[in-house]
This record gives structure tokens, C-alpha cells and sequence, in this order.
């Protein structure tokens, strides 16, 4: 050995114990890119530290700092230049909070990132409602801060919680495990795609201290050109959220398509890989398209381009932003659908009826959600000739979306269905989403939307279909797949209060909002006129009960990840491949080959016994395969 | 074997009984929707009540599917601890009916109601008739101005006759508003750079002060004032109305 490489490793080594605190460094790097960018820009182009142009400045190399710090750099940088991939994955707990590239880490990461953007977007939305109990309240500092806890909730909902919450949860815990394989195709990609999701949620986090925002998600132009610095941040954590959402796009689309056990064909893969796999196509094409929209906003505020002010096209953007927005919807929910479908044989004990019906729901729901976001722009006055084209595409779009429910009423018609926890959010997802895909129906009807559009009826539409639809989903998958991650079984009693608890607030905020919205309450607005204030008095006191039933599961599933019963592999005697495998599954999932069978098959299957025996008896096959 | 004829019928009856209840349960919303106060808005509460009335036994078909399904559950179980049990993987009249009533019925949304009140609502003629009355309305960040260019007129209160065809010409100046009266179940937005149209006709005498659905409302976010953007409606009858007009031109001189 030569003094050369002696002294390669000795500095090998410091930077093994610096990378000791992952988190740390990326903590510092990312502050130091951040001051880096800022002050350079504020010293060349503008005079202030936290002018636009030094923020973006900042956050791009912040964002940068961020990445290298937390993993990146050993992952990436170190192999490009020769070095060998040398990245400290820590064990136990510690795995959580590093650059991981296993895809259950990575899973458990998003899931858990999610609900925490849950609860923080969630108490917004409890802000919001005490704004809302009386006309002339002034909860916020003006009526410019409910503004911009309108844009923090649905921003950090659609792009933090509801696009991330199953894709990169469930989609990267269980899809791999379904199909057979021992990781994602890309695990390094896949590692980095979370690690960009808390630097998004923490710039729109950031925003309200930069001036706010208050153009909402949807960040129409012109105000969005004129409103507050905040809503750079806004677009660059958008960007950021975009990027790992392409990644793991295309990271689960080459997973399925390659990684797939051999003889597990495209026509035997469980209903929720086939969710997995239509939304990812999805993301992986419309991503862009908010991105390139959002890009030209940021242009249009710190390089005066005029795209989308009024000496340019405001409406273009509408365009842009819509082209991904309605794909994007369909996105949040194809998971949800995939989920219950999944779930669904396993708690009726019966075939999933219609499997094709699904596929192929599936497939045409993603190429027509391509086809229909003028639906949003029917009151912009947009050329008369997009009216009824749009119109005839978004009634036409249930005809698939119907296809779910054929399966579930097929399935469920005649099973022996338990109603367990994760069956009851299924059950309860199947009711909402009803309301919300029916009333869908209203809204595509393009001389309804002349009163509709801008009121609450909406704002009560689209809570349906990704509140009481998603987000119930989200939940069932998180009780379904809770001792399969965990190893530990939660508390079926409170499960089900749970359910009761969430599913009846729920209706009751939800529900009288439709009303509102035919009573004349517009949305958006931190103020209204006295004679909309009872039905607001009831839908604020229903909200506060829907709010804190979130504390319920919060207590009782960190208790029970903990200190739980312990769980056995396969508690619902389900069929699927992560059932065949012990809880938590070791690190590469299958110690012998999976053995593929038909998936749904529950013919003469034994009854669903509760409480499952968490010991099952040696040599008695536990999977369901037999 | 007692389920397999009893849980159907069981069904079917549930769901006449509900669809019963349902209907007269949108008869009672119906009667209840705010006031209309334009031929339009007339057109749009029809429609809403036809897309009511069509989609309540959707509704309760689905919710009697998964209740009797639950209901049935236990004999379900015994079924199958008596024997062997075959699950259907499809039911090939069930879904082939299932996907040709969803489609006619979307269909119908489609070429029925929805092209029929395109033409009659939205698709007005390019240019004003001359018998209507324009009505230009200008959105600011947070205020409108009414413009009635054939009157000589500007106002800050949006003031109608009863009984006319009003067409509205609308834009803004500064970021996107939306122009929205409730009472008439219209809106259409103010964009910056253009001119929207939308063509109301007036069909009763209304003001804010005795409904408040009959005022302008903004409906498109826009900034800090969005939610007291409004102006007041005074939908008057036609020598009021003139009456009004003399009055503001008295007021704002030549």
C-alpha cells in the first residue's frame, strides 16, 4: 500500500463520520447552499437577502445541499467519479431518517411524511373553519392570511399528502412485494425521490414567513405574478414534489414491468400493482406539464416575460395548469380504487368479481382523464366550441370509473364479509366516493357549472372524491398493511370507533356544504353574508369533531407500532405475496422463490377467523396458498 | 338455499322503498332552492332537479347493494361451510346491463339537458341584439363598475329592468375576478385582456336588500378583498328603471 491511498482513506473515513448524522449534514448543507445562493444573488442582481431572486437562488442550491447531505453525495457523486457506493443505510429506527434504499424504509418515509403533512394541512383547515363560524371573524392577521391558509391546506393536501401519501407509500412497500421482487428497479432513485418530498413540504411550510401566498394551489395568473414572495416558494416546492414524483413514476413502472416473479403474468397482477401502474403513467406524463406552467409564473414574476399578465395569456395557463390537473386528480384517486378493490376479496372471503372489468377501467379512465380538463374552464369563456366536446368527455369518464363499483357490488353481492377495520373504510369509501363521483355528474354539465363553479358545491364535490375517497382508502391500506409493516397487530375495538367517529363527521361537515354552495356560498372567502351563518355554524362544529378524530388513531397507532400484540404473517388469511412472507419481512423479502397462484381465488377458502391467531401452530402453512 | 331467492327480492323491494323516499326527498330540496330570478337560472334549476331526480336511484341502488350484501353475510358464511362454493368471476349479463345503462344514462346527460341548455344559455349570439340591453362590467381588485353604454349611464350598484334581455360584457382590469349573481344561477370571469360575454334575462322584480342572492358576487379568487367583492342588484320594473336612469344622468351631468 502506498502513503496515496493511506491518506484516500483516512479521508474516506472522516467523511463515513460525518455522514454518521445524515440528517445533520444535510440540515447544515442545505443552509449553507441556501445562504450561498442568496447572498450572491442578492449581491449581484438585487439588494435584499430575501428578495425573489436570491430565494430561488437559495432554495436551488439549498435544495442541492439537501440531497448531497442527506445521501446523496456517497450515492451519487463519490460512484460517478470511480468511487465504490459507500452510504451508511443505519439499522433499526435509524434507517428512517437516512438515505435508505430499501423500498419498505422508503415506503414507511413517505407514508409517514404524509400523515404528518395530513395532520399539519388538517389543523390549517381547523383555522380556517373558526375563521368561517361567524361572518366578521378575524382569526388570521386579515383576511390576506386566510387567504394564504387556504393556499398552505390545499397545497400541502393535493401535492404533500393525497399525490405521495399511496403512491410512495403503499407503491413502494407492497408493490414489489406483490409482485415478487426483492426491491424497487432503481432502489438509489428510489431512495433520493423521498428525500426531495420534506424539502417541498417544508417550502410551502416556509412561504408564510416570505410574504405568503395566496393565489391557492391552483396559482392562477395574473395574481399569482402579483401576489406575495411566498408563492416562489410555492412553485419551487411544487417542482420539488414533481421531480420525485416523475422518479418514482418511473422507478414503479420499470419495477412491474421487469421485477415481476417469473410466471406472474400482466393478466394475474393484483388489482392494486395495476392501480400502481396506470398512475405512474399518469405522473410520469402530466408531472411536466405543471412544472412548465409554474415555471413560466416564476418567470413572469422576477424576469417580467409577460406570459400569462394581462399583456399575455392568462388563460394559457389555466390550460397548462389543467392539462396536468385533471390527469392529477385521477392520480390522488386510481390508488384509492386500488386499495378497496384489493381489499374487498380478502374481508368478503370471495373472487374479485370482474377483474378484467377493472383492467380495463383502469386503462381507459387514464387515457380519457387525458381528455377532459376544460371542464375546469367552462366559465373563463373559452371558445364556445370546447364546451360540449369537454362535456361529453367528463360525463363519459364514469362509465369506466362505474367499473369499480360493479367490481365491488359483484364482489361483495353473497360474501362473507367481516366487517373488520380496513373493510369498514373500504365500505365507507365506496359510500363517499358515490356522493362524489355522482355529484361529479352535476358539475360536468356545462349550464350547471354557469351556477356551480367557484362555490361550495365544489369545494363538498372534491372533498368526496379525495377526502372521503383517498384519504379512506389511505386509511384502510394503513390498517390493512399495520401488521405487516409494524409486526404488531392495533386494537380492533378502537379501529372501528375510529371508523365510526371519522365516517360520521365526515358526512355531516361534508354533506350540508353541497347546500351551501346552492345558498350562494362562493369559496375561498374568509368572510360571508349573515344569512349563510347557520349552515356555516354546523359545518365548523361537525368539522372540529371530524378533527379530532384524527387524534384517535394518531395515540393508538403509535402505541400499537410499539407495544402491540404481536402480529402474525398473515392475519387476514389474505392471498397476495406480501402475506407469504413473515412481519416485518426481512430486508429482501423473499427467502425462497414466490409461488404464484391465482391471487383472488377464495373458493372454498377457510372463513376469516378473528382475531387471527397470532402464533399459528408449526408446520401449518399460514399464506392462504394451499 | 332460503337466501339465494330471499336476499334478492329483500333487495329489489329496498330499493323501490328507498328510491320512493329519495325522490321525495329531492321533491323537498327542490322546493327549497333559492330564488330565481332570470329565465337562465330557471333553465339551470330544471336541469339540476332532472340530475336529482335521475341520479337518486344510482344512489340507492348502490347503497341497497352494500347493505343487503352486509345483511347477507352470515348466511353467505353458513352456504359455504354447508359445501362447496364456486365464486362468479364475472357475470357476464350483469356487467354487459351494468356498462349499457351507465352509458345511455351519461349519454342522455350529454345530449339531453347538457347540449340542450348550451344552446339554449351559453351559446348567445356574437353580437348583441338591439333590443338588448349591454351592460359593460369592468372588475378591479375589489370593486365592479356597470357601464350601460346605450344610457350614457355608470354605477357602482348593478340596477336592471324586469322582463329584458341583458347582456353582460365582461373583463377586468387588473387579475382574474368572476362575475356571479346567484339569484340568476350565472357567471362567467373577468380576464384581464378580454371581453367575456353572457346573456341574462331578467324575470322578476329583486333587489339585495330583500334577498341576498340577488347581488354580485366575485367567485374567482383574487386577492385580499375576494370576499367583500360584491355589489348590489336592483332588478326594478321598466319605468322604475327609467325613472333611475333620468335620475343618474341628472346626477352625472352630460
Amino acid at each position: 500500500m502506498s502513503d496515496r491511498s493511506d491518506i484516500s482513506v483516512a479521508r474516506g473515513s472522516r467523511w463515513m463520520a460525518f455522514s454518521r448524522a445524515p440528517l445533520l449534514r444535510a440540515v447544515v448543507w442545505a443552509a449553507a447552499g441556501f445562504l450561498l445562493g442568496a447572498e450572491v444573488t442578492a449581491a449581484l442582481v438585487s439588494d435584499t437577502l430575501l428578495s425573489q431572486d436570491a430565494v430561488i437562488a437559495g432554495y436551488a442550491l439549498a435544495l442541492l445541499g439537501w440531497i448531497l447531505g442527506i445521501g446523496g453525495w456517497e450515492a451519487f457523486v463519490v460512484p460517478w467519479f470511480g468511487g465504490e457506493y459507500r452510504v451508511d443505510e443505519g439499522t433499526g429506527r435509524s434507517r428512517y431518517f437516512r438515505f435508505n434504499t430499501d423500498h419498505k424504509v422508503v415506503g414507511i418515509q413517505y407514508l409517514v411524511t404524509a400523515l404528518a403533512t395530513l395532520l399539519i394541512a388538517g389543523s390549517i383547515a381547523m383555522l380556517m373553519r373558526i375563521e368561517l363560524m361567524k361572518p366578521g371573524l378575524n382569526v388570521f392577521s386579515g383576511p390576506g392570511g386566510y387567504n394564504q391558509a387556504v393556499s398552505l391546506h390545499g397545497t400541502l393536501m393535493i401535492f404533500g399528502v393525497a399525490a405521495v401519501g399511496i403512491v410512495g407509500g403503499f407503491g413502494n412497500y407492497v408493490v414489489p412485494i406483490m409482485i415478487g421482487a426483492e426491491d424497487m428497479a432503481y432502489p438509489r432513485l428510489n431512495a433520493v425521490s423521498y428525500w426531495f418530498v420534506p424539502m417541498g413540504v417544508l417550502a410551502f411550510l416556509a412561504a408564510p414567513f416570505l410574504g405568503g401566498w395566496e393565489s391557492g394551489w391552483t396559482a392562477y395568473p395574473p395574481l399569482s405574478v402579483t401576489d406575495g414572495t411566498g408563492q416562489v416558494l410555492a412553485v419551487l416546492g411544487v417542482l420539488t414534489l414533481g421531480i420525485s414524483s416523475v422518479a418514482s413514476g418511473i422507478n414503479l413502472l420499470a419495477t412491474v414491468y421487469h421485477l415481476r416473479a417469473p410466471g406472474l403474468d400482466w393478466r394475474q397482477l393484483p388489482v392494486f400493482v395495476w392501480s400502481m401502474v396506470v398512475t405512474s403513467v399518469l405522473n410520469v406524463a402530466f408531472v411536466p406539464f405543471v412544472g412548465t406552467a409554474l415555471v413560466l409564473v416564476a418567470m413572469d414574476r422576477v424576469a417580467g416575460t409577460h406570459f400569462f399578465t394581462k399583456d399575455g395569456l392568462p388563460l394559457l395557463y389555466q390550460d397548462l395548469f389543467w392539462i396536468f390537473g385533471h390527469p392529477e386528480v385521477y392520480i390522488l384517486i386510481l390508488p384509492g380504487f386500488g386499495i378497496v378493490l384489493e381489499l374487498l376479496p380478502v374481508f368478503a372471503r370471495k373472487t374479485l368479481f370482474g377483474y378484467k372489468w377493472v383492467v380495463g377501467g383502469f386503462l381507459a379512465v387514464m387515457l380519457m382523464s387525458m381528455t377532459v380538463w376544460d371542464h375546469h374552464m367552462y366559465t373563463t369563456g373559452i371558445s364556445n366550441a370546447r364546451l360540449v366536446p369537454f362535456m361529453t368527455t367528463t360525463e363519459m369518464i364514469s362509465v369506466p370509473t362505474g367499473f369499480v363499483y360493479l367490481a365491488a357490488l359483484g364482489t361483495l353481492w353473497g360474501g362473507r364479509i367481516r366487517l373488520t377495520t380496513p373493510m369498514l373504510f373500504c365500505l365507507g369509501f365506496l359510500f363517499n366516493f358515490l356522493i362524489g363521483g355522482l355529484t361529479g355528474v352535476f358539475l360536468a354539465d356545462v349550464a350547471l357549472d354557469f351556477q356551480m363553479q367557484d362555490t361550495f358545491f365544489v369545494v363538498a364535490h372534491f372533498h368526496y372524491t379525495i377526502m372521503g375517497g383517498m384519504v379512506f382508502a389511505l386509511i384502510a391500506g394503513i390498517y390493512y398493511w399495520f401488521p405487516k409493516m409494524s409486526g404488531r397487530m392495533y386494537h380492533e375495538g378502537l379501529g372501528r370507533l375510529h371508523f365510526w367517529w371519522m365516517f360520521i363527521a365526515y358526512n355531516a361537515t361534508f354533506l350540508p356544504m353541497f347546500w351551501a354552495g346552492v345558498e350562494g356560498m362562493n369559496r375561498r372567502v374568509a368572510d360571508y353574508l349573515p344569512y349563510l351563518q347557520p349552515i356555516n355554524e354546523w359545518v365548523s362544529a361537525a368539522a372540529f369533531v371530524l378533527g379530532a378524530s384524527f387524534v384517535l388513531p394518531a395515540v393508538h397507532l403509535t402505541y400499537a407500532w410499539v407495544r402491540g400484540e404481536e402480529a402474525s404473517s398473515n392475519p387476514w388469511r389474505s392471498r397476495t405475496l406480501e402475506w407469504t412472507i413473515p412481519s416485518p419481512p426481512p430486508k429482501e423479502n423473499f427467502h425462497e422463490p414466490p409461488r404464484i397462484v391465482d391471487f383472488y381465488d377464495y373458493d372454498g377458502a377457510e372463513d376469516l377467523e378473528w382475531p387471527a391467531p397470532s402464533h399459528p401452530a408449526p408446520g401449518v402453512p399460514v399464506a392462504g396458498n394451499d | 338455499m332460503r337466501g339465494r331467492t330471499l336476499y334478492p327480492v329483500l333487495a329489489g323491494a329496498a330499493w323501490v322503498v328507498l328510491t320512493v323516499l329519495a325522490e321525495a326527498g329531492v321533491n323537498g330540496l327542490v322546493a327549497h332552492f333559492p330564488v330565481v330570478a332570470s329565465s337562465q337560472g330557471q333553465l339551470i334549476d330544471d336541469t339540476f332537479a332532472l340530475l336529482l331526480r335521475v341520479t337518486a336511484p344510482v344512489f340507492t341502488f348502490v347503497v341497497v347493494a352494500l347493505a343487503v350484501s352486509i345483511a347477507s353475510a352470515g348466511e353467505a358464511r353458513r352456504l359455504a361451510a354447508a359445501g362447496e362454493v364456486r365464486y362468479a368471476r364475472d357475470n357476464r349479463f350483469f356487467s354487459w346491463t351494468w356498462f349499457a345503462v351507465s352509458f345511455i344514462l351519461n349519454a342522455y346527460f350529454v345530449f339531453g339537458p347538457g347540449v340542450h341548455d348550451v344552446n339554449a344559455i351559453v351559446l348567445g349570439p356574437d353580437q348583441p341584439r338591439p333590443t338588448d340591453l349591454v351592460v359593460q362590467v369592468e372588475a378591479h381588485q375589489w370593486g365592479w363598475d356597470f357601464i350601460y353604454p346605450s344610457l350614457g349611464v355608470k354605477s357602482q350598484t348593478l340596477v336592471l329592468p324586469v322582463h329584458r334581455e341583458i347582456r353582460f360584457d365582461v373583463t377586468s382590469k387588473d387579475v382574474i375576478h368572476s362575475f356571479w349573481i346567484p339569484a340568476f344561477r350565472m357567471k362567467i370571469d373577468a380576464v384581464p385582456g378580454r371581453i367575456n360575454h353572457i346573456t341574462v334575462t331578467t324575470t322578476r322584480v329583486i333587489s339585495t336588500r330583500d334577498d341576498p342572492t340577488a347581488r354580485v358576487q366575485c367567485a374567482e379568487l383574487c386577492g385580499i378583498g375576494h370576499p367583500n367583492m360584491r355589489a348590489a342588484v336592483q332588478v326594478l320594473p321598466p319605468d322604475a328603471f327609467d325613472a333611475w336612469v333620468t335620475q343618474q344622468k341628472a346626477q352625472q351631468g352630460p
